[in-house]
């Protein structure tokens, strides 16, 4: 009997442990997070008190842990600027750093701290789409500036901003670089295409722009997989490819997941070799081929793609060359330091660390006016009672009423036989008009 | 009004096909937005095929492919226009997969591309594997995903055999044998051993962690008369404990070994696989026969089966019931290891958290197989393995390990017992 006593336990344990799995799963496609009933009115934290507090939310673990510091060295870089200048509305701009976890898990606990303990007015982060729809309620009901620069997802494209208009972004929507890689992948000549992407709201919402593109552009999607992140094996999902024919692959998936999937798709000859991969911004690290074979860098040579340009032609943003002096992966730099600029410039508008009164000005100063490119010349315009057009790294960024750019300028770029990458030599960047 | 972009057509799409691509502009109408492509069929250009490009009922421009294949229409700007293709002016033989592009778009200023797809009688129709050989492959790869599931989840029979406990840190144990090995193979500080070598001081330093466990908490545990339930709840913990250090030390990213990490395939008749996978399979095959041969034919695998039956029969008819135990512990904890750098080694990699995502299959498979039956864990591991691979061939492979607990759930109203268990004796 005791046998069967302890049976029934491993079952009940079982179905536990599946059914915690299953809400795992489910709570990542979610659009919206379920937290956010208490009734803290904006502005009620204790927050507003004359000094601008930035809480950089930006993924010190998970899947996206490996372009940390190329996340938060511009935000800490733009703040030193910012404090080199004289502060916001005279006070210094103080920076609380937090972990997204590259989860809206850890991300809302780490806010909650944010929020409470260091009473922040603005936040910078966090990294990824998934991420930031499941804290958006968070950041609406405590009415907290959100400014992320690298959330890519089409499903952040809300007219007047999502989160109630509190948040805002500096990196173009993902419904424009569907159809940039869409059109790298026309220009190679390539018709049979499979796509494989991460099941969030990242790879999905990418996929399916990717896809709409590919076919109205004559090339045939012979598969759309939509594969899990945390699945141990990527055995099933790869073979659902390796049926099709395809010549042109394209993988959709952050660092960790997507050294896995071209792991898998090496072992069943489908690897860079024998046929061109495509991938885009969240698959672009110096670090990528440590997750696919440590002891060989050239093993994602060939691997093409694209991303949200650093460094868009014809910027000439000081903040660029300054970057590349760290030597720091610059995927995604500039928008950081452009979402902290515009912050501060918001609340020097403003002349106050509201979030409700920042909120109400970013839009104005990143769009018509006199233009300037750093927040010195920028605040000494305002102090002087000046309309501010602020032209930052990443480009105009002129902000629309969804809270983010309008257009979308995307690097074309290659990695190279030491697992490095770089842009590929000859080959303009894909300017898409939204 | 046929424009043909001679050279600088052909300049452009050598050069990926963006060479006129202007980044700088932000004017919609600027002239230079053009869409254009390389009309070819199995590797030989198309030339002379005209394309046309409209706007509801009114052409914008046309073009005819050059002697590359090549062609190229200017277009006024951004929008969407229909490209199509006269497929009179195509070879005879030569048949354009979709003439008609109804909803091309223009999204900015630069040289876009659109694709026609053509094809001829010669034409293969694809260059991927028969579904014959999809599911070989599916069925070998469910073979080796079940024989490490049986290798990790060996030790987890045998103990809850001799002991009654439900191990929930089995998981971590395999876990543990994984990073150990990543540690002397691949860390860059670390000393860098062949995976070979690394692998036996996991198998070993795992052996050394199993009996640490059982002398320093689960015989304590047992002495204190702690119940069944009670030490299961222990074990819970203390996989929370193991795991989170595991990811404290070692981060939360998946790492590959430095070797076999990413090796090409062989192709043997329709199955395709790296060497790699063939070692792995032959390597648990031949510690799985040479645990069972050991459990038959030796003194101490008959104490062990002993004690698996009766275990306080056994303690009377004068076996050493303790040593069996840390026997059990240490060789089981060994096997784990074994069997987490042997799914290391494969696409997954080695990550803080393998062996928990790992400790629901084998549950299945001991469940499946027959409780503390050594071949019942090797059973329910390939009947779970072999499931969860080749079902992905008909649905979504988020559903693999549905399949297999679906299989679980079935055999067990059939078979109470598992495959190889035997039934129990009431009273």
């Amino acid at each position: 009997m005791a046998q069967r006593k302890s049976l029934g336990a491993i079952a009940i344990v079982a179905v536990l442990a599946l059914a915690a799995a299953a809400c795992g799963s489910s709570s990542k496609k979610t659009q919206t997070g379920s937290t956010g009933t208490t009734t803290a009115s904006p502005g009620a934290r204790g927050n507003v008190n004359g000094q601008l507090v930035l809480g950089a939310l930006l993924p010190q673990s998970g899947d996206l842990s490996v372009i940390y510091k190329s996340l938060n060295t511009p935000v800490t870089m733009a703040v030193a600027e910012i404090n080199a200048a004289g502060g916001v509305n005279g006070k210094p701009v103080v920076v609380k750093s937090a972990d997204d976890g590259t989860s809206p898990t850890v991300a809302s606990t780490a806010l909650d701290t944010l929020l409470t303990a260091d009473k922040v007015d603005a936040i910078v982060g966090p990294a990824s789409s998934g991420t930031a729809l499941g804290i958006i309620d968070k950041i609406k009901t405590n009415g907290v500036v959100d400014c992320s620069g690298s959330t890519t997802s089409g499903a952040l494209s809300v007219a007047g901003g999502a989160a109630g208009g509190y948040f805002f972004r500096t990196a173009p929507s993902d419904n424009l670089q569907g159809p940039a890689l869409a059109q790298l992948v026309l220009s190679d000549n390539k018709h049979k295409v499979a796509i494989l992407t991460r099941n969030d709201s990242y790879g999905t919402g990418f996929g399916s722009s990717l896809s709409k593109a590919l076919t109205d552009g004559g090339a045939d999607v012979v598969a759309n997989v939509a594969y899990d992140p945390k699945s141990s094996d990527y055995r099933a999902d790869v073979s659902k490819v390796a049926g099709k024919g395809a010549d042109a692959i394209v993988v959709i998936g952050f660092n960790d997941d997507g050294g896995k999937v071209l792991k898998e798709l090496i072992a069943q000859n489908l690897g860079p070799k024998k046929v061109q991969i495509y991938t885009a911004d969240g698959m672009q690290s110096s670090k990528l081929f440590k997750a696919v074979d440590p002891s060989n860098p050239s093993v994602v040579q060939g691997i093409k793609g694209t991303a949200p340009a650093a460094a868009p032609s014809g910027v000439t943003n000081p903040f660029i060359a300054k970057f590349a002096a760290t030597k720091i992966d610059t995927i995604f730099s500039s928008y950081y330091y452009d979402c902290t600029n515009l912050i501060a410039l918001a609340a020097q508008a403003a002349g106050s660390d509201d979030p409700a009164k920042i909120r109400d000005k970013m839009i104005e100063v990143s769009s018509g006016g006199t233009k300037c490119q750093n927040f010195k010349t920028c605040s000494d315009l305002l102090k002087a009672g000046t309309d501010i057009d602020y032209d930052g790294a990443s480009g105009p960024v002129d902000l629309t009423d969804k809270h983010e750019p309008g257009n979308g300028v995307y690097d074309v770029w290659q990695y190279d036989a030491k697992g490095g990458y770089a842009n590929v030599p000859g080959v303009a960047q894909i300017k898409i008009n939204g | 009004m046929i424009v043909v972009f001679g050279l600088a057509g052909i300049g452009a799409l050598l050069g990926g096909g963006r060479a006129h691509a202007a980044t700088t502009t932000t004017t919609p109408t600027t002239p230079s937005a053009s869409v254009g492509g390389t009309l070819a069929v199995d590797g030989h250009p198309v030339p002379g095929v005209r394309v046309t490009a409209s706007q509801g009922s009114t052409e914008v421009g046309r073009a005819v492919s050059d002697q590359r294949g090549a062609w190229r229409i200017r277009v006024p700007g951004p929008g969407t226009y229909k490209l199509a293709l006269d497929v009179s002016t195509l070879p005879s033989g030569v048949r354009a997969e979709r003439p008609e592009l109804a909803e091309y778009r223009v999204f900015g200023s630069f040289a876009q591309s659109a694709g026609f797809t053509l094809t001829s009688a010669q034409s293969k129709t694809s260059g991927g594997q028969s579904r014959l050989d999809q599911l070989l492959n599916l069925f070998v790869s469910g073979i080796r995903f079940g024989l490490i599931v049986g290798l990790c989840s060996v030790g987890l029979s045998l103990i809850y055999g001799t002991t009654g406990l439900v191990n929930f840190a089995h998981g971590e144990l395999v876990t543990f044998g994984a990073l150990i090995a990543w540690l002397m193979n691949t860390m860059s500080s670390g000393p860098r051993l062949p995976l070979v070598l690394a692998t036996i001081i996991a198998m070993i330093a795992a052996g050394v962690l199993g009996a640490g466990l059982e002398l320093g908490l689960w015989r304590p545990l047992v002495r204190r008369r702690s119940g069944a339930s009670g030490r299961m709840l222990v074990s819970i913990g203390l996989a929370l404990v193991l795991r989170y250090i595991y990811q404290v030390i070692f981060k939360g990213a998946p790492r590959s070994y430095r070797e076999y990490a990413a090796p090409s395939p062989v192709k043997i008749g329709p199955l395709q696989s790296p060497v790699r996978d063939y070692v792995i399979m032959a390597i648990c095959l031949v510690m799985l026969l040479v645990v069972g041969a050991m459990l038959r034919q030796t003194r101490l695998g008959t104490a062990i089966r002993a004690v698996s039956d009766e275990r306080d029969l056994s303690s009377a008819s004068g076996i050493n019931v303790a040593g069996v135990t840390l026997v059990v512990w240490i060789s089981g904890a060994m096997l784990a290891a074994l069997g987490g750098v042997m799914l290391g080694v494969g696409s997954q990699g080695v990550q803080w958290n393998m062996g928990f995502r790992l400790l629901l299959t084998m549950f299945a498979a001991i469940v499946l197989g027959g409780l503390g039956n050594p071949y019942g864990a090797m059973a329910g591991g390939l009947v779970v393995g072999v499931a969860s691979q080749v079902g992905t061939y008909w649905l979504p492979s988020d559903l693999q390990f549905a399949i297999a607990l679906v299989i679980l759930i079935l055999v067990l109203l059939v078979r109470p017992q598992g495959i190889l268990g035997v039934r129990e004796r009431i009273g």
